[in-house]
């Protein structure tokens, strides 16, 4: 049973196109299993539905019905075939990652390709592991897939969002006894302690 | 349209979603002329409100007519609507475009959404046009600061912080005002699922 859903802002930001994509994949793993969060994010698209009707219309090129059906002759581009990635729910499997990276013992890390400025991926934890205490602006969501993990007396099981947003430190901890495996996205993040030297030495 | 409305329409609206439909079963090039020409003009309209370039907005339209009669098969007058549908179907076009122009090197796959949609859903089975007509109807009765901040949602990159500058309102009025709109959609809807 998921018991911690996006918030209204981030959950209509999505629906409405505006969220920034690797936290729209996150927000998605979480609706994938989440039918009470799929019908607000419906009645949010129709509230779209109503406002692109709503709109005065804007002249469009003289030829572009023409232009539109001269492509209509020639065949739609080939659908490139995706590698999905085994073990993960959709739409993660068809996401691309790096490869796993330690940091730390019982802790790793995939990130996200084409994440842009963000920093988003995967994360996996042995039970009793912590991830490192760090501190953000901005929003960080994050979504279980496996096992569970507890933050500041609240814990994050299956299908669970956590979102934090703005300047916030934490520590969340895997409970439990099995591993906990999460996708996650951050608009910035400040690692404190080693893994903080680290993410300087590195440039960020 | 049944309802209060009725009486103000001199003209009937075609039905865009059988309009869909005959672009599907038959490739019928005049219902998708009548489309093209109703919805791609507020397609255009829509996308420059939300930032985007008069020539960047004519691109994306026409992507999504283009799109519209490629996918119309998948078109699921049970789901949505078709202004709903092809408002979707741009939002998408326009999200991989940025992202394109942003990141070129970028692996993120096409349509999260397509995927969150194969979850098994209740509300497959709801009479779309009553649904639209229920959150049109919650929409209009929402006070206006309320319904403002759910419009703003559409129109900016940066959410949070830009529906703060643009509305001069503190952020935490921003969500209260966001939740308590969104409460009110999620309430119209109830007896749904």
């Amino acid at each position: 049973m998921i018991q911690h859903h996006p918030s209204s802002v981030v959950l209509a930001s999505y629906a409405a196109g505006s969220l920034p994509e690797p936290l729209g994949l996150v927000v998605a793993t979480h609706l994938y299993g989440c039918a009470a969060c799929q019908r607000l994010k419906t009645s949010v698209e129709a509230v779209g539905g109503s406002e692109l009707e709503a709109m005065p219309p804007t002249a469009m090129a003289d030829d572009a019905l023409a232009a539109v059906f001269a492509r209509l002759e020639r065949p739609a581009a080939p659908l490139v075939p995706f590698e999905r990635t085994p073990g993960l729910p959709p739409p993660l499997d068809r996401c691309r990652f790096d490869p796993w990276r330690r940091i730390g013992i019982g802790l790793r890390w995939r990130p996200l390709l084409g994440s842009g400025t963000m920093v988003a991926g995967l994360l996996e934890g042995m039970p009793g592991r912590a991830l490192p205490t760090h501190a953000h602006r901005g929003l960080e969501l994050t979504c279980v897939i496996a096992g569970s993990f507890v933050d500041a007396g609240t814990r994050f099981a299956p299908g669970d969002l956590a979102e934090i947003d703005g300047d916030h430190a934490h520590r969340p901890t895997i409970d439990g006894d099995t591993p906990c495996l999460c996708v996650f996205a951050t608009e910035s993040v400040r690692l404190s302690g080693w893994l903080g030297v680290a993410q300087r030495l590195l440039g960020e | 349209m049944p309802g209060a409305w009725s009486f103000v329409m001199t003209q009937p609206d075609p039905d865009y979603a059988a309009l869909i439909g005959a672009v599907a079963n038959a490739a019928d090039r005049a219902a998708f002329g009548a489309l093209f020409r109703h919805f791609a003009p507020r397609v255009k309209t829509f996308l420059m409100r939300a930032g985007a370039s008069a020539a960047m907005a004519e691109e994306i339209a026409q992507e999504t007519m283009l799109t519209v009669w490629r996918k119309a098969a998948q078109f699921d007058p049970a789901k949505a609507s078709a202004a709903t549908w092809i408002f979707t179907v741009a939002r998408n076009l326009r999200i991989d475009m940025l992202r394109r122009e942003r990141h070129p090197d970028t692996l993120l796959p096409d349509d999260l959404e397509d995927r969150a949609d194969e979850a098994p859903l209740a509300d497959r089975l709801i009479i779309v046009a009553e649904r639209d007509d229920r959150v049109r109807v919650a929409m209009a009765s929402l006070p206006p600061e309320q319904a403002e901040v759910v419009r703003a949602a559409f129109f900016h990159d940066k959410p949070h912080a830009e529906i703060e500058r643009l509305l001069n309102i503190p952020l935490g009025t921003v969500k209260s005002r966001l939740r308590l709109a969104m409460t009110k959609l999620r309430a119209a809807l109830e007896d749904f699922s």
